[in-house]
């Protein structure tokens, strides 16, 4: 699993299977620029835990914010008792630091007896390297300390349970609080929140979620349609199922729900992934709902004694068949197992419950606890899924290495250098250094020295003259970056995900829009840009990963840098013309001198003419241009567009009635025995001719039905 | 012959079907040759509230297609046979049968394009932004290539 931005990750725990569902999200009201999410679940000795860390980056000011870590420990199907979501921070806030400082983020003190620390490298804006240790020491129990509260956020913790703030009423802009809520004896609820994220936890038929919300000042009110819903009892039940299953229970008025759930094998499986259970008994307002609508529910868990309350409110998208959540991660956690993320450079790629499988994480050795080293154990390396590293590819040969050129890779300031070089020095006669210069490429990326195989610096000679610029030698004149991956989602989970019913393009930064195929849907793609050194001519490449391999599934060619104009005046050819003008005349003079001592007048008249050719060619080489310009200018617009890449997915809803099955039927396609299907069904490949007794007549009407549809239910008992 | 009365609930197209039964071991006569697929027989009853009936002697459900009430208290019976529910048991066994539409959501092959589905389907535009260039933006943090000879 690649760590994706502007996407949640949401890892599925079941059984023996660790699936992504991939929850997407919008950012609407959120200015964020990266999100990144690192969920964890893991067992010691006595416990088990899940993690999650969620952390809001903004790469470009290398500013993080709001990591927000939980664990809940000692799961157990029976009763989470104790076992709360806690989370305390010892540095709640903002975080800023330089690049490749490494942070210790957050000390967490789980519940009991486990803990956890986070370290995430800031990798020269490049990407974040997250890292946890986890520790075993005599825990704490804390809570909230009413004490010391910014607003409704607790800023220190207490270990008196009883000591506890009363009452939550919204989340304050910093800090965290946590809140553990036993509400009837028989399941917990657990809420956590922090400024930017809750967290519910629900048990569900020996089922535990934990979905994080999104808390927004954004209300909603409107007219909650009622057209698909019925009254029973007082609630209403808007269903999304015709199984039974009822997602939201309103009550009239400005309407509150009794509960939230959907136990819908089709609204959970097939219809799409984005819906949760919810086990809510006390809970909570819904101020609005309609279909297809955005609406944001408020969720209030709280008891009159103690009173306790904890408002949450998020948002969320209804439709008749599903609730799509803009924010969400959801962990479900069927059955005690453990799973260890396999990390590597930093980032997530899968998990495995082998625990000899090999990750990074085993590797960690900075500490325990509040031990953290100041410095990280090794300078990270540009990962990431935006920053993968620069690859060079020197399949062929250097044209330095025929003799013909040399490519140097300069910067800014060096390039002023020359400019001065050029404009300034006095150049011997003759000497035209621009007809030396062969070509001057402008890119918009630091292209370092690692990149290029740039070798040993030296100074830049051009045409044999010492510039006295100190730059290096590129090692190639080819080479690709990967700009980032992305794991495209399956928007339908059916048959609409694929042509001629879903579209699929990808844009790629200074290339354009290139439509691929559907094979992408479901799968990772990855973006990669090989280019031309020396003349900034790219292509951008699709690739799409697929049981592990790579195949390129498109290409589109672009402009990653521009052709640079140099200009400047040949002084050196100028200064020579003038001498040789000069020289021609002098040449007159003396021919005038000879021919009047000799008495040579012929020779002497010639003479005189040189010296009027000579000072007047000498005049107009003077006047005359040496102006050279090399490379061409244009082609920049390209670099204007936008830097980042884009998926766009073009799809097909398709609104399917709730009774399609039992009318129309659901495509089937298997093989097998009548009494292998159950409802509506409708048959092929039928043959009645061992029907013993049926006459000819029945056999043909037995097969006519069963070919048109028939309803099939279970024999009677004997 | 023997025959049983019953209400029928179910629609014709379902396999064990659900009905009540009215009336059992009723004697019926023959009139003429009898059609084992779409018999008429008098029937020594006289109210109508059946609408489906069973002839032990065929072994074979019938569906009312008429009923006359004629003198003496009986009733002229005609019947069209369900063999779906005659040979129910054969059918439900019934092999090698290919499922091509069924009502259970679990046994739906998604991957299957259905034309029935896309009927009023409406189109939707998603866009995702991932990934980065790194672009410098400022013109002294751009790198250069100089090409000499």
């Amino acid at each position: 699993m690649a760590i994706t931005t502007d996407s949640y990750q949401n890892i599925e725990y079941s059984g023996d299977t660790v699936s992504q569902i991939g929850l997407s999200k919008t950012l609407d009201n959120y200015t964020w620029d990266e999100i990144f999410n690192f969920q964890y679940c893991s067992m010691s000795n006595r416990l088990n835990r899940i993690v999650t860390l969620r952390t809001a980056v903004n790469m470009e000011n290398s500013l993080v914010r709001s990591v927000v870590p939980l664990t809940i420990n000692n799961f157990t199907t029976t009763s989470l008792g104790y076992h709360f979501a806690d989370m305390s921070a010892d540095e709640p806030g903002e975080y800023i630091f330089p690049d490749g400082m490494y942070c210790k983020i957050l000390w967490l003190q789980g519940t009991r007896s486990a803990s956890i620390n986070y370290g995430i490298y800031n990798s020269n804006k490049n990407g974040f390297k997250i890292v946890t240790e986890w520790d075993a020491p005599n825990f704490i129990y804390t809570l909230p300390d009413p004490q010391n509260t910014v607003g409704d956020c607790a800023t220190s913790w207490n270990d008196n349970e009883s000591d506890v703030k009363t009452t939550w009423s919204t989340m304050g802009s910093y800090g965290s609080l946590s809140y553990r809520y036993n509400h009837d004896g028989t399941h917990t609820d657990i809420a956590v929140a922090n400024d930017i994220f809750p967290y519910i936890m629900f048990q569900y038929n020996n089922h535990y979620y934990l979905h994080q919300l999104r808390q927004s000042t954004y209300e909603w009110t409107g007219t909650v349609d009622r057209s698909d819903s019925k009254n029973t009892g007082g609630n209403w039940l808007y269903s999304i199922e015709d199984d039974g299953v009822y997602s939201l229970a309103f009550t009239g008025g400005n309407v509150s729900t009794q509960g939230i759930y959907t136990d819908s094998a089709r609204a959970t499986a097939s219809q799409n992934p984005y819906n949760y259970r919810y086990d809510t008994t006390t809970v909570t307002d819904v101020y609005a709902n309609a279909d297809n609508d955005d609406c944001m529910f408020k969720l209030t868990y709280g008891t009159t004694s103690p009173s306790r309350e904890l408002t949450i409110t998020t948002y969320f998208r209804t439709k008749r068949a599903s609730l799509l959540f803009w924010a969400g991660c959801g962990v479900k956690f069927y059955a005690d197992k453990l799973y260890k993320p396999i990390i590597s450079d930093g980032f997530v790629t899968d998990y495995t419950d082998n625990m000899d499988t090999e990750s990074d994480l085993d590797n960690w050795s900075g500490g325990t606890r509040h031990d953290i080293p100041d410095e990280p154990p090794s300078p990270p390396s540009p990962t990431g899924d935006n920053v993968d590293d620069m690859t060079v590819n020197p399949l062929f040969g250097l044209s330095s290495d025929a003799g013909f050129a040399a490519y140097y890779l300069i910067t800014a300031s060096q390039l002023a250098s020359l400019h001065t070089w050029l404009t300034t020095t006095a150049f011997p006669d003759g000497y035209d250094p621009y007809s030396y210069i062969i070509s001057l490429v402008q890119f918009p990326l630091k292209l370092s020295p690692t990149w290029c195989l740039a070798g040993t610096s030296g100074s830049i000679h051009i045409g044999g003259e010492d510039t006295g610029i100190t730059a290096s030698v590129i090692g190639t004149e080819q080479t690709y970056h990967g700009l980032g991956t992305f794991d495209v989602p399956r928007l339908n989970g059916n048959f609409l995900d694929y042509d001629p019913y879903t579209q699929y393009e990808v844009y790629i930064p200074c290339c354009g829009w290139v439509t691929v195929p559907d094979i992408v849907a479901g799968h990772q793609i990855v973006i990669r840009i090989n280019y031309d050194l020396t003349d900034a001519s790219i292509i951008g490449n699709v690739y799409v990963k697929i049981n592990g391999d790579s195949l390129l599934i498109a290409s589109k060619s672009g402009m990653m840098g521009r052709q640079t104009v140099v200009t400047g005046e040949a002084q050196g050819v100028k200064s020579a013309q003038i001498t040789s003008a000069l020289l021609s005349a002098g040449t007159g003079a003396l021919n005038v001198a000879t021919g009047l001592i000799s008495g040579n007048a012929v020779a002497a008249v010639s003479g005189g003419y040189n010296i009027v050719a000579g000072l007047a060619q000498a005049n107009i080489a003077g006047n005359s241009s040496y102006t050279r310009s090399i490379g061409s200018t244009g082609g920049r617009a390209l670099l204007c567009q936008y830097d980042k890449c884009y998926v766009k997915i073009t799809t097909t809803r398709a609104d399917i009635p709730l009774n399609y099955g039992h009318t129309i039927g659901y495509i089937c396609n298997k093989p097998g025995k009548v009494s292998d299907f159950s409802g509506y069904s409708v048959f092929d490949n039928v043959d009645t001719s061992g029907i013993s007794g049926a006459t000819e007549r029945e056999r043909q009407l037995i097969k006519r039905i069963l070919e048109t549809g028939v309803i099939i239910n279970a024999a009677p008992s004997p | 012959m023997t025959v049983t009365l019953y209400n029928v609930k179910s629609a014709s197209n379902v396999l064990h079907k659900s009905y009540d039964t009215v009336q059992t071991g009723i004697t019926a006569t023959a009139r003429g040759a009898v059609d084992v697929d779409r018999p008429e027989i008098l029937l020594n009853y006289s109210s109508m509230n059946f609408n489906y009936f069973y002839i032990s002697e065929f072994g074979r459900f019938y569906n009312v297609s008429s009923r006359a009430l004629v003198p003496g208290g009986h009733i002229l019976l005609s019947g069209e046979s369900d063999p779906l529910e005659s040979f129910a048991s054969s059918v439900y066994n019934l092999n090698n049968v290919l499922c091509v539409r069924n009502e259970d959501v679990s046994k739906w092959n998604k991957e299957v394009p259905d034309p029935n589905m896309i009927t009023g389907a409406k189109r939707e535009y998603h866009g995702y932004k991932f990934g980065s260039m790194q672009n410098v933006h400022s013109n002294s943090d751009a790198t250069y290539i100089l090409g000499v000879i």
